[in-house]
């Protein structure tokens, strides 16, 4: 399988069997595997990988360009983009050359697909959380525990998994096999297409040489990083969904007729679009300074990227509520497209840290650069 | 410092104690507060302390320096970065 340029990948995204197949995924409830390799032949799951291990390594500005392309057509694959992302990330940047030669080519070919597998009933990126055990046992690790809501988990090959490691915040990554039960999780409003699982790591076993950081290190660098990534490819697919929204408030306002006028000449329309077409355009610019900023890894990126996911999720959902009052009762009709953008918005607004903990590592900053953050805010 | 002289372990400590100290709200900040382990850095600041290292003293950090011993202190992380400048 070769690498692919970018121009490649849009191509494939722009057109119209893509768009179709899409509609196809989220009726049906799930993006079939048999898809997911199809475009990984186009490249669009080694996007993140280097050339060295047959990705095509994009700078991160065209790959939030490819992302806001498919999660406008569909917010279920984009979710497999951002967590096969986030897996290549971390192995890329923190697990041992051994498990990065085995595994990330692999993975941006689509041979091998991963889930993250992070969250858990009691607690999602808190090390003081995680329930679950990766115990090391001679050259093995040991896994046990549940984890949740993995986005594609159903179809996955192997799981990034993070646990505890005699007490210390790990992370390894584990094979799926007899020791991995693997039950669908309910179809999400949003995400129907996700392939979303509940599994089960039942004593699952490992090579020592998957382990990925060190203990101590698991949440903090390799989850956090991960998590820096994966704010700035949903804020990418945010804005996605806000274009699509607007794209058909302004088609339907310039073309619904209310008596002898079109929508479009009523002038609370009119500041309607405008603020739309604002919201998303800012949150367009924003995704694209701060994709180099994490590009670049400047002390900020980490905090850029929660900002730019805060931007551009709240853009989405008001950009689609928007859509929604302006296309009526037409845009309520089940299998619409915009239901599927209203719901995907307020997914937007949850995934990879719900609105109010962006807003809490936003103002973090902005008062610790003041000096001011008081000292009893230590997590 | 200068990118052409190789910085001692005291400056390279003075520049990663001033960067943690904003970093952490501390101003008073010393060398063997355990900075992650003691909850002292919240998560999002302890990848922003990895990128400024790296940014800052042109070395990058590998699985092989993830030991928490070398992050989890003022004192930790500048020898990290004096051994890795030195090479």
């Amino acid at each position: 399988m070769s690498t692919t340029a970018p121009e490649a990948v849009l191509d494939v995204l722009r057109g119209e069997r893509f768009a179709d197949r899409a509609t196809a995924w989220e009726r049906a409830g799930a993006v079939p595997r048999e898809d997911v390799e199809r475009l990984a032949g186009h490249g669009l799951l080694g996007m993140t990988v280097g050339t060295a291990h047959h990705g095509s390594d994009l700078p991160l500005v065209d790959v939030t360009e490819v992302h806001r392309l498919v999660a406008a057509a569909s917010p279920s694959l984009h979710s497999l983009l951002v967590v096969h992302a986030m897996v290549c990330h971390a192995l890329r940047r923190w697990a041992v050359r051994e498990t990065r030669d085995a595994f990330l080519p692999e993975l941006a070919t689509g041979r091998v697909l991963a889930a993250f597998a992070l969250t858990e009933t009691g607690g999602g990126a808190d090390a003081g959380a995680l329930t679950t055990r990766i115990d090391r046992d001679g050259d093995t690790l040991r896994v046990t525990g549940v984890k949740r809501w993995l986005s594609f988990g159903q179809i996955a090959d192997a799981y990034l998994v993070f646990g505890l490691t005699a007490g210390l915040d790990s992370c390894a990554l584990v094979d799926a096999g007899s020791a991995v039960r693997v039950e669908p999780e309910p179809r999400t409003a949003g995400l129907r297409a996700a392939r979303l699982a509940r599994v089960t790591f039942d004593g699952a076993t490992a090579p020592a040489a998957r382990v990925v950081g060190r203990p101590g290190t698991g949440i903090p660098f390799v989850a956090t990083s991960c998590l820096t990534l994966g704010r700035l490819c949903v804020a990418a697919g945010a804005t996605g969904i806000a274009q699509a929204a607007l794209d058909l408030a302004v088609g339907h306002a310039a073309t619904r007729s209310t008596g002898d006028r079109v929508l479009g000449d009523h002038q609370l329309v009119r500041g309607l679009l405008a603020d739309a077409a604002l919201a998303t355009e800012s949150a367009i610019h924003y995704v694209r300074s701060a994709a180099q900023e994490v590009e670049d890894r400047t002390p900020t990126a980490a905090v850029t990227a929660a900002r730019a996911k805060l931007l551009a999720s709240r853009a989405a959902s008001g950009v689609t509520a928007t859509a929604s009052r302006l296309l009526g009762a037409e845009g309520q009709t089940e299998n619409h497209p915009l239901g599927r953008l209203v719901a995907a918005a307020r997914v937007h607004e949850v995934i990879e840290g719900p609105t109010e903990v962006l807003q809490d590592i936003v103002a973090t900053a902005l008062l610790r650069d003041q000096g001011a953050a008081g000292k009893g805010k230590q997590r | 410092m200068t990118a052409q002289s190789t910085p001692t372990n005291e400056e390279i400590a003075a520049v990663v104690r001033e960067f943690i100290a904003r970093l952490s709200g501390h101003p008073d900040i010393e060398d063997d507060w355990p900075l992650i382990s003691g909850g002292v850095l919240d998560s999002i600041a302890a990848v922003q302390m990895v990128d400024f290292v790296e940014r800052t003293f042109h070395v990058e950090v590998t699985d092989e320096d993830l030991e928490l011993l070398n992050f989890d202190s003022v004192r930790g992380l500048a020898a990290l970065v004096t051994r890795r400048v030195a090479v």
